[in-house]
């Protein structure tokens, strides 16, 4: 019975947003968790919120614990997208692609809007019933 | 946070009827020194004077030390608990004595006269690929345990991607926000803005916004350089001295009104209430601060008469107190010398 000891397979543990607050309004705790674990399920440690609706200084407000960050790093702890991001905008991590790329496209010109015609005789373009 | 609010508005302020022809009357009709509540009154930097060794001995010698006045029982939103009576033995009292004076010390403990903060402006980063990237800004605060929240960091990312410090503004609001102090609130409260201070002040609540005050912002804060100094001129154009006597304001209080050379009225108070040796600190104090040299004469009586003779600005009225003063000083005397001969 030498092999019946369980195995315990080293889980990753990665940093992430779990989102609370309510409806229409979300407020996001960035965690320490276990990847498997569901968003509202155990969590090892809070390092930090991000408020998601800028108040009325038009401000979003992102709470850190680098210090906590730091060490979750360094035990091999991954970071999420959105939380890497925002790591990046506060400036302890090199700006993330996916700001820059945001940004990008914000920057640049929506695409030009064509216009359909409308031939007579025929079913009228759908976005225009009247014609 | 609400609750302690409503109790500073309501506890403080039930309808005191404010006859405020009465009060712009009086204040108008007052002394020469009367200068305008915006004038800074000096432009020296207060703190090369207030940490002295020696001005902070005079400044605690001129506050005084009325025990009943420290420790009563004030009504700030908190429980009261009736006194509690205990038998001791003399050294257990002498004991007692000494605790008291260590809560004594923190209680007169002075908020400081500091110059006003210079704004922040360090740029961290100018990243221009990030222009855009969101319509608000950013503000990252840094929540670990055993900061000081002087030294905490606090940044802000702009729309226009460029990473800097957080404005002092900023970082007080944020500070707050996640580590509370209490008695502070995240906004500032309407009561410091010129016309509710001014009504408090009419009202002569000055201990009461002189605390706020302090608790609110920080010794270097522009606001509460104007809050306090405010306060002051009003008390000095007012002679009320005795309602800050024996709490922690009054050392600043004396400071500033000596480094803004009006002094006078408090001289004028000193002497009219007979109490000699704090009219000789507050001269001593002068000449500390604008001379820094401490006055050769020891005789407490030749220091104040040279200094009406000289420096004085309220002359005529120093004069004439002081010259009052010396009449009961001799008739007290000779009553004394009389009763010793009736009774040898």
């Amino acid at each position: 019975m030498a092999s019946a000891l369980p195995k315990f397979t080293k889980i990753a543990k990665v940093i992430r947003l779990n989102r609370h607050g309510c409806t229409n309004r979300p407020f996001y705790h960035i965690v320490v968790q276990k990847t498997k674990d569901n968003q509202d399920g155990p969590v090892i440690e809070q390092v930090g919120s991000f408020d998601a609706m800028p108040n009325n200084k038009n401000e979003k407000l992102v709470a850190l614990n680098f210090e906590r960050i730091q060490y979750w790093l360094s035990q091999g702890a991954k970071l999420s997208d959105p939380v890497a991001q925002l790591l990046g905008l506060s400036g302890f991590l090199p700006n993330h692609p996916r700001t820059i790329i945001q940004a990008w496209k914000n920057r640049r010109e929506p695409p030009r809007e064509r216009k359909i015609e409308a031939i007579k005789g025929i079913a009228p373009p759908l976005d225009n019933p009247k014609l | 946070m609400a609750t302690r609010a409503v109790m500073f508005t309501i506890g403080k302020f039930r309808c005191f009827p404010i006859l405020k022809n009465r009060v712009a009357k009086f204040t108008s009709s007052s002394n020469l020194l009367n200068t305008s509540t915006f004038d800074p009154g000096y432009t020296r930097d207060p703190s090369e004077v207030f940490f002295k060794e020696n001005v902070q001995a005079l400044l605690d010698r001129l506050t005084g030390r009325d025990y009943e006045k420290v420790f009563q029982n004030r009504k700030l939103g908190q429980r009261l608990e009736p006194p509690k009576y205990e038998l001791l033995t003399q050294a257990e009292v002498d004991q007692v004595m000494v605790e008291m004076e260590v809560k004594l010390k923190k209680k007169l403990q002075m908020p400081p006269l500091l110059k006003e903060r210079e704004p922040v402006t360090k740029i961290l980063s100018k990243d221009a690929e990030l222009q855009g990237f969101d319509n608000c800004k950013y503000v990252f605060i840094d929540i670990s345990q055993g900061i000081n929240d002087r030294k905490r960091e606090v940044v802000v990312r702009d729309p226009n991607g460029v990473l800097r410090d957080a404005s002092w503004e900023e970082r007080q609001k944020m500070c707050q926000i996640y580590f509370p102090l209490p008695g502070r609130q995240i906004s500032m409260p309407k009561m410091f803005e010129e016309t509710h201070l001014q009504d408090c002040l009419d009202q002569g609540q000055y201990q009461f916004v002189l605390d706020r005050a302090c608790a609110q912002f920080e010794p270097d804060d522009p606001d509460y350089i104007r809050v306090t100094r405010k306060t002051y001129n009003c008390i000095d154009e007012n002679n009320k001295f005795s309602t800050l006597r024996s709490t922690r304001h009054f050392g600043p209080m004396v400071l500033h009104l000596v480094l803004c050379k009006r002094m006078d009225n408090l001289l004028f108070h000193f002497i009219t209430s007979k109490e000699v040796k704090a009219a000789a600190d507050l001269v001593r104090l002068f000449h500390l601060v604008w001379s820094d040299s401490s006055p050769s004469e020891l005789d407490e009586f030749q220091l104040i008469e040279n200094y009406i003779q000289g420096p004085a600005v309220k002359k005529p009225a120093l004069e004439l107190a002081w010259q009052t003063f010396l009449e009961i000083e001799k008739q007290r005397l000779e009553a004394l010398s009389q009763q010793n001969k009736a009774s040898n």
